[in-house]
């Protein structure tokens, strides 16, 4: 399927999401570089942080196409709830990174609510003109996305 | 086309047998992996013994200890993410295929016998394994997930200039543009 004939099965909900609302994605610390840093000091992301569900994964799931998951920030606030919600019952090689909805929307990337009974702010971000995330668009996210919180490097990453 | 030096029976290479590899690494199905686009064609090769069948050497650059040492390290590196869990990524990633690890190895021989620095060796979420180079605001990445899908892809992040699709397809040589990235790595 090409990009031109492409219509995803998810809906960019552009009014119920604003470009300011902040989405956050649990990073994996195989997807960080940590021989790299920002100007913050802080090691970098890599565009593998925002790969989309495998193909498995996603049929697991009930999903019907490619996309990954991130956790509405107002939800989590509504609720109460810090953004590091999302690192409950991972250990301490895992971190938190945000993106706002604009970031996202301008690399033709839609967001979706996609609630679930343990994770009422569980969202979907996916591509809007094509099946899936290149790596042109991963890279880009990467680098929009800044730190929540850094993991602990692995005793494999040390 | 290509001799492979059967390993049950090492012998000297002839004269004969020293040639610039554009077709090095045969695999099944339908792609080649064409080490003439990771390897400058200025320089020399022969094929040696190895435990696995056949090995790409650079003469011009040898130093058998640091190489050795570099591909322990990758071997390593491929060992480890056999280990990992399905899930591992905490998104259902399942676990990374033998066949991706295999094609890794393939590839990271040849790159690393030619002294290529030892990339950033790390997990996809398809199951895949990725090899990544980033410096000089250069990102070159090759994604090994079965051997009909090595893709390629890099980006130098002054320019803006990027580039995603198979590998061996490139439209400038890979070699260099992994030099740029690698060289500030030491």
């Amino acid at each position: 399927m090409t990009a031109s004939n492409f219509e995803s099965p998810y809906t960019d909900e552009r009014d119920s999401i604003p470009e300011h609302a902040l989405l956050y994605r649990r990073i994996h610390g195989e997807f960080i570089d940590w021989s790299s840093v920002d100007t913050g000091g802080k090691p970098r992301l890599t565009g593998q942080a925002f790969q989309d569900y495998s193909l498995q994964a996603a049929q697991r799931l009930g999903l019907p196409a490619p996309c990954m998951s991130v956790a509405l920030g107002f939800i989590l606030e509504g609720h109460g709830l810090p953004p590091e919600k999302v690192l409950e019952g991972f250990d301490d090689t895992y971190g938190v990174a945000v993106l706002t909805a604009g970031d996202i929307r301008s690399l033709y990337q839609g967001v979706m609510a996609k609630p679930t009974t343990d994770e009422p702010w569980h969202a979907i971000v996916f591509s809007i003109n094509s099946p899936k995330k290149n790596k042109t668009v991963r890279s880009a996210l990467a680098e929009k996305a800044q730190w929540v919180h850094v993991p602990q490097k692995s005793e494999r990453q040390s | 086309m290509t001799d492979v030096i059967d390993r049950f029976h090492p012998r000297s290479l002839s004269d004969k047998e020293w040639y610039y590899p554009r077709s090095a690494a045969t695999l099944s199905g339908e792609q080649t992996l064409s080490a003439g686009a990771i390897i400058p064609a200025s320089t020399n090769y022969y094929y040696g013994y190895s435990s696995t069948a056949y090995s790409l050497v650079n003469v011009s650059f040898f130093d058998p200890y640091e190489n050795i040492s570099k591909l322990r390290e990758a071997a390593a590196a491929l060992y480890a993410l056999l280990q990992l869990p399905e899930g591992w990524d905490s998104y259902g990633a399942p676990r990374i295929s033998g066949e991706a690890v295999s094609i890794s190895w393939t590839l990271l021989r040849q790159l690393l016998w030619a002294d290529f620095p030892l990339p950033r060796i790390v997990p996809t979420a398809d199951g895949g394994v990725q090899l990544e180079w980033y410096g000089n605001n250069i990102d070159v990445q090759i994604e090994a997930t079965s051997s009909h899908d090595i893709s390629v892809f890099y980006r130098d992040v002054e320019t803006g200039e990027s580039w995603e699709g198979a590998l061996g397809e490139e439209p400038r040589p890979l070699a260099d543009i992994i030099r740029r990235a690698a060289s500030s790595n030491g």
